[in-house]
C-alpha cells in the first residue's frame, strides 16, 4: 500500500493541487510554504527542525515584526531594530529596553548537534524566559551592576576583558581578541588601551567580528561575547587583560 | 562520545567563575571540591599553576598532573586576582611579552641543500607562540633571530575541539616547537623570546 499524502497544509491549511514537502512529525507543507521557509529559516536548519518548532518560529516571527510599539515603554518599534526580543509572555521589547538587561543576562553559549556528525554553536538566551512583569527587578538588578563595574573598572565609553588572543590567518599580521564587554559598547575604530607595569599600548580596532547570532551588528554591545580585530604585534594582550576604551 | 543534557546541549551547567558554558566535548577541570571551571578560566591562571606531563614506569602514556585540580573555588578565585600581578612580575624579570624554556632538542636532516628540522621540547613560561612567528633565541647572553616552523603541544586534550590549534600558552608544556634554519644554534636552557 502507498503512502497517503493529504492535500490541505498543515501549516496554512490551503488545499490547492501541487507538489507537498514532509516535514519532521509527518506534516505536509505546500509550496508556498515551502518557498517561504526556504527564505525566512533556510533549508538546512528547518529540515532539521520538527512541525511545532517551525509553526513556533514563524508565530515568533510573525508576532516580533506585527507589533509596533514596545510593550514596556511604549516607543515605535522600528523595523531595522536587530535587538528586539520576544518575552514569555508574548510581549516584545524594543532594542534599547532588552540590551539594558543584557549585562545580567548574558547569551549562554552552548554546543548542540548539527543534526548529523558534527557539532554547531548554540546561543541561548535566557531573556526568552522573563515576562514582562519581570523586566522592572531586572531592569534595576542590571542599573546595579552596572554601578559595581563602573566601580570596579572606572568610567569609560567601554571596558573589554579578554580570554583568548589568537592569530587570525597564519601569514597575515592579524590578530583575534576574544572576550566580553563588561561595559558600554566596542566600535570599529575605538582605540583599545592596556595598561603593563611600564606604560600603556594602545591598539585601533580594524574590525569588529561578532558571534553568529549577532551577525548583522556593526559593533559589539554590552554584556555580548566577540572578536576584535587587530593588525599588528599584540603580544602584550594576555588572557583576563582589562582593555578599555576612552570617551573621546 | 560526550553525553547531551535535558535541553539536547553538551555542556555540563554555567561555570561557577565567569557564567559561561561548561562544554563536556571539552577537557573539564575538577576542582577540589567537585566543581567545573571552563577552559577560558583555567587558561588565564594556568601561567601560576603551571601544567605536568610526567612519564611513569612501565607505562606508556604521559600522565597528566594538573596542580589547579587541588585548588577549591575560592583559592581559584583568588589565584585569578593574583595573576595580573604575577604576569607583571616575569615580565619584569625576562624583559618580554613570552618566553619559552627549551629542555631537550632534535634534530631531523631533510636531504641536501634544505636546512633540518629543529625540534625542541620545553614549556612555555608566559604569553603565546604560534606558527611562522618571528622571535629570538637568547643562547649565552647573545640572542639570534628566527621563524617558528610548527608547533605540536603536549596537551592535545586540554582544549578538546580546539586541539587542532598550533599555539604554545603559558603554562603549557610543548611537544614540539619546530624551526627549519640553516646554522641556528639552541640547546637545552636556551630561551626563546618575543616582543
Amino acid at each position: 500500500m502507498g503512502r497517503t499524502v493529504p492535500n490541505k497544509c498543515a501549516l496554512c491549511g490551503s488545499d490547492a493541487p501541487g507538489r507537498r514537502w514532509r516535514v519532521k512529525g509527518s506534516k505536509y507543507i505546500c509550496k508556498e510554504c515551502h518557498d517561504r521557509l526556504n527564505v525566512e529559516i533556510g533549508y538546512v536548519k528547518w529540515s532539521n527542525m520538527n512541525f511545532t518548532e517551525i509553526k513556533n518560529y514563524l508565530s515568533d516571527k510573525d508576532r516580533l515584526s506585527t507589533q509596533k510599539t514596545c510593550s514596556f515603554c511604549g516607543q515605535k518599534l522600528s523595523g531595522n531594530d536587530l535587538f528586539r526580543k520576544l518575552l514569555k509572555d508574548k510581549s516584545v521589547l524594543c532594542g534599547k529596553c532588552a540590551e539594558s538587561m543584557r549585562i545580567v543576562r548574558p547569551v549562554f553559549l552552548t554546543v548542540k548537534s548539527d543534526g548529523g556528525y558534527g557539532y554547531e554553536t548554540a546561543a541561548d538566551d535566557p531573556m526568552k524566559e522573563l515576562t514582562l512583569e519581570d523586566v522592572p527587578w531586572v531592569q534595576k538588578e542590571a542599573a546595579e551592576e552596572r554601578e559595581r563595574r563602573v566601580a570596579k573598572y572606572g568610567n569609560h565609553k567601554a571596558v573589554f576583558v579578554v580570554d583568548d588572543v589568537t592569530k587570525y590567518k597564519k601569514e597575515e599580521d592579524t590578530h583575534e581578541i576574544y572576550g566580553r564587554v563588561m561595559l558600554g559598547r566596542i566600535d570599529k575604530g575605538d582605540t583599545l588601551r592596556v595598561k603593563r607595569r611600564e606604560g600603556e599600548y594602545r591598539k585601533v580596532v580594524d574590525k569588529i567580528n561578532p558571534p553568529e547570532y549577532l551577525k548583522k551588528s556593526p559593533y559589539l554591545p554590552e554584556g555580548h561575547e566577540g572578536n576584535l580585530m587587530v593588525s599588528g604585534d599584540v603580544s602584550f594582550i594576555y588572557p583576563g587583560d582589562v582593555l578599555v576604551v576612552e570617551r573621546v | 562520545m560526550a553525553k547531551k543534557n535535558d535541553k539536547g546541549r553538551f555542556d555540563n551547567g554555567p561555570c561557577p567563575v565567569c557564567g559561561r558554558a561548561v562544554v563536556s566535548l571539552n577537557h573539564i577541570t575538577k576542582l577540589a571540591d567537585g566543581k567545573e571551571v571552563c577552559p577560558d578560566c583555567v587558561s588565564k591562571i594556568r601561567v601560576m599553576y603551571p601544567l605536568e606531563y610526567v612519564k611513569k614506569k612501565g607505562k606508556k602514556k604521559l600522565e597528566r598532573q594538573d596542580p589547579i585540580e587541588k585548588l577549591t573555588l575560592d583559592e581559584f578565585r583568588a589565584a585569578m586576582e593574583r595573576t595580573p600581578e604575577y604576569l607583571e612580575d616575569l615580565r619584569a624579570k625576562y624583559g618580554h611579552n613570552a618566553v619559552y624554556k627549551v629542555e631537550s632538542i632534535k634534530m631531523f636532516p631533510r636531504g641536501w641543500f634544505r636546512p633540518p628540522f629543529i625540534c625542541t621540547t620545553g614549556r612555555v613560561i608566559f604569553g603565546y607562540f604560534d606558527m611562522n612567528d618571528e622571535v629570538e633565541v637568547v643562547r649565552k647572553g647573545a640572542s639570534f633571530k628566527a621563524k617558528i616552523y610548527d608547533i605540536v603541544r603536549e596537551n592535545v586534550e586540554e582544549k578538546g575541539m580546539d586541539a587542532w590549534v598550533r599555539r604554545g600558552e603559558g603554562g603549557y608544556p610543548l611537544r614540539w616547537m619546530v624551526f627549519s634554519q640553516k646554522d641556528l644554534l639552541i640547546g637545552p636552557g636556551d630561551l626563546i623570546v618575543k616582543g
